[in-house]
């Protein structure tokens, strides 16, 4: 009797390990991964034991490598839609890029489309701004590359908001050091309707988040700041004066008018010699 | 059985007592209704205190002889409306003698005298109406201790007086009750030559407690920041990166205005400020300099409105928390705040009044002293 026992402990403690084993990702899956197989299948076990281990810090590269294996017409298609809204998390995924320059040729439904340009629209956010707490001190020019991006948003018809296609091109410009391309991607930014409050509406207005939006415009802001020659910086401090005039002072727009004032500090300075 | 009388006694005891307070309550509250309906006359306004006075006694002493509150709220009301005809015009003449009747009225030693109303304004119109009587100007008799920065007063020798013969009182009730108010006079004023003749009083009298280990503590605190203390030593940057040190003024009178580019207060007494340093443009031993207690962040703020808010002609200086002990050793806990350093590099004041002529006077003094 104390034998049949015994080993009906040992079969059930096996059969529980066999049921971990299968949720967990395997080297010989770790393996194959790093040596770059395409194989769309293997892929797909191999996110699905992921999402089992809950690694999804793993998942981004994972899925990008699947959906970029798939052929087009099924990359976006059903539950591979999913996977690109719910694990596509960085800037450099070239599904990202992808989904861009193939808007045309994709098939998606009204409800679909906008939710792929608000994954595009939180992306970008997201990534630049922790970019930016990323290289807090002593931050120069930031690391994130985003020419491809920019690239295929001029190319297509996507309905990313106007005013952050000029913040990509702004940041771009960033990366590059062109401060003239900064201040006219800035100049650009305004010409669209923005609001600032959450509960604020305007018919076809962006909704501009005024902590993570904020903080990415400062830090840019001050980069021409501190570069500008004098001819720049009397370009920023009218282009902002003139934001200030029509959105006035209050709320987020405060700070925007700090920003002008340090351009007119520095335009004074330059005029008297002391900069 | 015997249960049972001791329990009426009790209940005896409690029926009279609490029917006592609910008299001096009802009386103080009746003392109060009569003083807000008294219409003061243009005419003989003292007389007609005096004799709405005499009348409120009366009632109170048909209804309770012993009732202490009532009469001291009545002398108070009374004390209050005579200050207010000073008040009103500083040249109202009122017979040593008569103000002696209507102080002597109220009896600071008494316990009750905190359940007053306003106590803290008794206190004040009392010692303001006594330093009259003693000869004291009309302006400078109720002191000129505001607990505010941006005003040009920043106490007097009646203040101290005051708080000094509130010690004196030895009523520890008032005591406690009234000189919370060091705590402001040290924020606002730091360890002025006033708290320091205070201190033997304060040690005195001030009841053990929380209130006197908290002044306690201020006292030691703002030690080192009194009149004649070696002005704590700094070295800060100007916008240029150029350091400057507080020994880099030495044999000059130093000004300094402490500031930020988010005080709003400060920004509007810059233009004062900068004006009282003209007044001194021909003179090579006094200089006037600027402090931003700004964040290291906000460095580009500050730099830029320097030149917007004209403050170049002058030395500017930052010093960010991030970067210097500046706020810790001066105890900045508010600003605007505005220093006066002798030529020796030792504290006239750090707690120096806002620009204006009370602090082009102590300027002058400094400069003038041998």
């Amino acid at each position: 009797m104390k034998s049949i026992v015994y080993c009906l402990v040992l079969c059930l403690v096996g059969l529980g390990q066999f049921a971990k084993a299968q949720g967990k990702v395997t080297e010989q899956q770790k393996t194959e991964f790093a040596k770059g197989n395409q194989d769309p299948k293997f892929l797909k076990e191999y996110i699905e034991a992921l999402k089992a281990d809950g690694r999804e810090d793993a998942l981004n590269e994972a899925v990008d490598r699947y959906l970029m294996a798939l052929p087009l017409n099924e990359r976006y298609a059903g539950e591979n839609l999913t996977y690109f809204l719910e694990y596509i998390n960085g800037l450099n995924a070239k599904s990202f890029t992808d989904v861009i320059e193939h808007w045309g040729d994709i098939r998606l439904t009204g409800e679909q489309a906008e939710k792929v340009t608000e994954k595009i629209n939180d992306v970008c956010k997201t990534t630049f701004f922790q970019s930016l707490f990323r290289e807090r001190e002593g931050i120069e020019c930031p690391d994130v590359d985003c020419s491809s991006l920019a690239a295929a948003l001029k190319k297509s018809a996507i309905p990313v908001p106007g005013v952050r296609r000029q913040f990509i091109e702004m940041w771009q410009s960033w990366k590059e050091k062109k401060v003239d391309d900064m201040i006219c991607a800035f100049e650009q930014l305004f010409s669209y309707p923005i609001v600032t409050e959450a509960n604020e509406k305007k018919e076809g207005a962006f909704q501009f988040d005024t902590m993570m939006d904020g903080v990415i415009l400062g830090n840019m802001m001050n980069y021409i700041l501190e570069r500008c020659n004098f001819d720049q910086c009397s370009s920023m401090f009218k282009i902002i004066d003139q934001v200030i005039e029509k959105n006035g002072r209050d709320g987020f727009w405060s700070t925007i008018g700090k920003s002008r004032d340090n351009f007119e500090g520095k335009k004074m300075m330059m005029e008297m010699g002391e900069e | 059985m015997k249960g049972i009388k001791v329990l009426s006694v009790i209940v005896f005891l409690f029926c009279v007592l609490s029917g006592q307070a609910q008299v001096a309550d009802r009386l103080q509250e009746y003392v109060l209704k009569e003083w807000n309906d008294f219409q003061m006359p243009k005419e003989n306004a003292i007389g007609a205190i005096l004799v709405k006075q005499k009348e409120i006694g009366k009632y109170i002493a048909t209804q309770d002889r012993d009732a202490i509150l009532a009469q001291l709220e009545n002398g108070n009301q009374v004390i209050y409306r005579v200050a207010t005809l000073y008040k009103e015009d500083k040249d109202t003449k009122i017979k040593k003698s008569i103000l002696k009747k209507v102080l002597n009225n109220v009896d600071l030693k008494r316990r009750e005298v905190v359940h007053c109303d306003r106590m803290d304004f008794l206190i004040e119109n009392y010692y303001g109406l006594k330093a009259i009587m003693e000869g004291a100007p009309v302006d400078e008799a109720w002191g000129g201790m505001w607990f505010n920065t941006s005003v040009e007063t920043i106490g007097n020798e009646y203040d101290y007086a005051r708080y000094r013969q509130v010690f004196e009182l030895n009523n520890p009730e008032l005591t406690q009750a009234y000189m919370s108010c060091l705590r402001y006079v040290f924020r606002y004023n730091g360890y002025t030559k006033g708290l320091e003749e205070l201190r033997p009083f304060f040690e005195k009298y001030m009841p053990e407690g929380d209130l006197k280990n908290e002044i306690e503590g201020l006292y030691k605190s703002y030690y080192h920041l009194r009149e004649g203390a070696e002005a704590p030593a700094f070295t800060l940057k100007d916008f240029k990166g150029k350091e400057h040190s507080l020994a880099d003024y030495k044999g000059k009178v130093l000004v300094i205005d402490v500031w930020a580019t988010w005080c709003g207060g400060c920004i509007a007494k810059l233009p004062v400020y900068m004006s009282m340093s003209q007044k001194y443009t021909d003179r090579d031993d006094i200089e006037f300099i600027t402090i931003s207690i700004d964040d290291k962040g906000s460095f580009n703020s500050w730099k830029y409105a320097l030149p917007r808010l004209k403050l170049l002609g002058i030395t500017n200086l930052l010093a960010s928390k991030e970067e210097c002990t500046f706020q810790k050793d001066y105890n900045i806990t508010g600003i605007p705040r505005y220093f006066l350093i002798d030529k020796e590099g030792k504290i006239v004041s750090v707690y120096a009044p806002t620009p204006g002529k009370a602090f082009e006077a102590l300027i002058n003094k400094t400069l003038n002293r041998k």
